[in-house]
């Protein structure tokens, strides 16, 4: 990447948004959103299909008109000033918005001759990308024959061809498979790095929790929850101790017997009884109890309280996550 | 202004390179046409001949028309592909002039369709097609046929549009194609259709650029036919841009 851009084009690249709405039709996507990306950190929009996190990121990228509210980058009004907002963003839709017929190197240097480069300048923007993003080998293939995690990688590439102040990445691990979701998370954590201003939308909690500063959990349109990892972790507070038996017949009468060290839940599924709110000391005791009981026991482990449980504690009281499949359509 | 001109022209490359390297778009730039002039003239022309009909000279008028309604058809195609994959929503988020998309493919169409006229008339005139009108004439033959490969561009572009996948843009688009091609004096004489349809066979944008290019080849008055033939490709290139801005808007937005 090239740093002095970087470092001059986020000098300022935050975004703010303040009351933000939009409708289509009778589907409230964003019924008042207000947050703040501060120059060089990674912002993480987390919530389930239909929360607003795409129709925020179409109404940042000046894809979309809000219905009210403002939304400014690096102090331009998405909305007054698209074309100065357009010169310093990139985005990374949900799909990999590459050609596929194009090979890799030709789609880096279609978009930097877009973003107004000569020729010259985008074939050698075009190598210093596809090294960066361990491409090189793969840069005179079509694009259509990458792998997942390449062409997101590509695709993120060419988001970069003249280095943006403020990134948008929407779901980029979407689809993917474990090892191209690291490739990406790597990328991303290198792109923070460099200074870049990022607005990442997700549905997964590990992915807000590994890569974002801050983090906006959305649901209906509405934020519900906002604050570091660990401040949102924070909120769900202790640790707990999940004991996992050889024999899940016994699943019952040791959660009883468990009772004791503090609140249980059975998970059968995986054969394991959890207890709240139970840290190193409760672990040994545990352990003692179930050993003078005679007990087999196949794994204990602590457990950190996890996004997830953040997540489905803020959203429990909404509807489930399914009944928002109508308002995907707009607002996904 | 100049920022137009580069941007269209960065995106028509692309566009004409997407056709060169797609096996598809050239069988039905190049194939299809010939497959057509071929077959219809074999299985046709005697008949034809009976008939009155000189389909050596009038058939490959028709199949131009037709090959630019298959431009049209993989306009469809190729913007319900840019539109699903998101890269349409990439190049509205990048600071380029706002036409150039669409203007972009507009002018892949028309080269494309200069291949297919160029390959359909050569071979025409290798079985006995002649242009009788003059060497003005048979270059505003060319110019109508592109015209109307520009308007098809255009109109079935915005079937891409608004159709859920690329492949179902392909086929809602030779929805159009067939009662228009068929129905028009392109295979046989108005006369020999039903009498209610005559006027819509007749009338047709199809019929009128068929007959505006037999015209312009010797067969048939130039000018009330160029005329008509204009009429509708302005009047269909108003309507269906100012239809892809708005569509374009609103899918964009999805």
């Amino acid at each position: 990447m090239n740093e002095p851009d970087v470092a001059q084009n986020s000098a300022g690249g935050g975004v703010r948004v303040e009351a933000l709405t939009k409708s289509f039709g009778e589907v409230h996507a964003l019924a008042g959103v207000t947050f703040e990306a501060r120059p060089g950190t990674v912002l993480g929009l987390l919530g389930p299909n239909g929360a607003g996190k795409t129709t925020t990121v179409e109404i940042l990228a000046t894809l979309v008109q809000p219905d009210s509210g403002t939304a400014t980058i690096a102090g331009h009004s998405v909305v007054d000033e698209p074309d100065a907002v357009r010169e310093r963003i990139a985005l990374t839709g949900q799909f990999a918005a590459v050609d596929e017929v194009l090979t890799g190197r030709e789609n880096l240097e279609m978009f930097a001759r877009l973003r107004g480069l000569g020729r010259g300048e985008a074939a050698a923007r075009a190598d210093l990308l596809l090294d960066q993003f361990s491409l090189a080998e793969a840069g005179e293939r079509r694009s259509g024959t990458y792998s997942g995690g390449m062409r997101r990688r590509l695709d993120i590439a060419a988001s970069l061809v003249v280095p943006p102040a403020v990134l948008f990445l929407d779901e980029p691990t979407t689809g993917l498979d474990p090892r191209s979701r690291a490739e990406v998370w790597e990328a991303v954590r290198e792109l923070r790095d460099g200074g870049l201003t990022v607005i990442l939308t997700t549905q997964y909690l590990e992915e807000a929790d590994q890569l974002a500063d801050d983090i906006v959990v959305l649901n209906h349109g509405r934020i519900v929850a906002s604050g570091t990892p660990a401040e949102l972790k924070g909120q769900l507070g202790a640790t707990s101790c999940a004991v996992t038996l050889v024999d899940a017949a016994q699943l019952p009468s040791v959660a009883e017997r468990l009772q004791a060290f503090g609140e249980t839940t059975v998970d059968a599924e995986t054969g394991s009884v959890t207890v709240a709110n139970a840290g190193a000391d409760e672990l040994v005791s545990i352990v003692t109890a179930l050993g003078e009981a005679g007990v087999a026991v196949a794994d204990v482990s602590l457990r950190q309280p996890t996004l997830d449980d953040v997540f489905f504690a803020l959203t429990e009281d909404s509807s489930p996550i399914e009944a928002t499949d109508t308002e995907s359509v707009g607002a996904s | 202004m100049s920022a137009l001109v580069a941007d269209t022209s960065i995106l028509a490359r692309r566009a004409i390179v997407r056709s060169a390297r797609n096996p598809a778009s050239i069988m039905s730039a190049v194939l299809f046409p010939l497959l057509f002039l071929g077959l219809f003239n074999l299985v046709m022309r005697r008949v034809m001949a009976a008939q009155g009909f000189d389909y050596a000279q009038l058939l490959p008028s028709t199949v131009v028309i037709q090959a630019m309604m298959f431009a049209g058809m993989s306009a469809a195609y190729y913007v319900a592909d840019d539109r699903t994959t998101g890269m349409l929503s990439r190049l509205r988020s990048l600071p380029i002039h706002r036409a150039s998309p669409l203007l972009a493919r507009t002018f892949a169409d028309a080269a494309r369709s200069l291949l297919s006229i160029a390959v359909v008339v050569g071979v025409g005139v290798a079985t006995g097609m002649r242009f009788t009108a003059g060497a003005a004439a048979a270059a505003g033959y060319v110019l109508v046929a592109v015209a109307f490969a520009v308007t098809m561009s255009l109109g079935m572009g915005l079937i891409g549009l608004v159709a859920p996948t690329r492949d179902s843009a392909a086929s809602l688009a030779s929805i159009p194609y067939l009662p228009l091609i068929m129905l028009s004096s392109g295979f046989a004489p108005v006369d020999d259709f039903p009498g209610w349809l005559q006027p819509f066979v007749e009338w047709q944008p199809v019929t009128s650029a068929i007959d505006a290019l037999r015209a312009l080849a010797g067969d048939g008055d130039i000018s009330t036919t160029v005329t008509r033939t204009v009429m509708w490709s302005v009047v269909l290139v108003l309507v269906f841009t100012a239809m892809s801005v708005r569509l374009t808007d609103r899918a964009v937005s999805r």
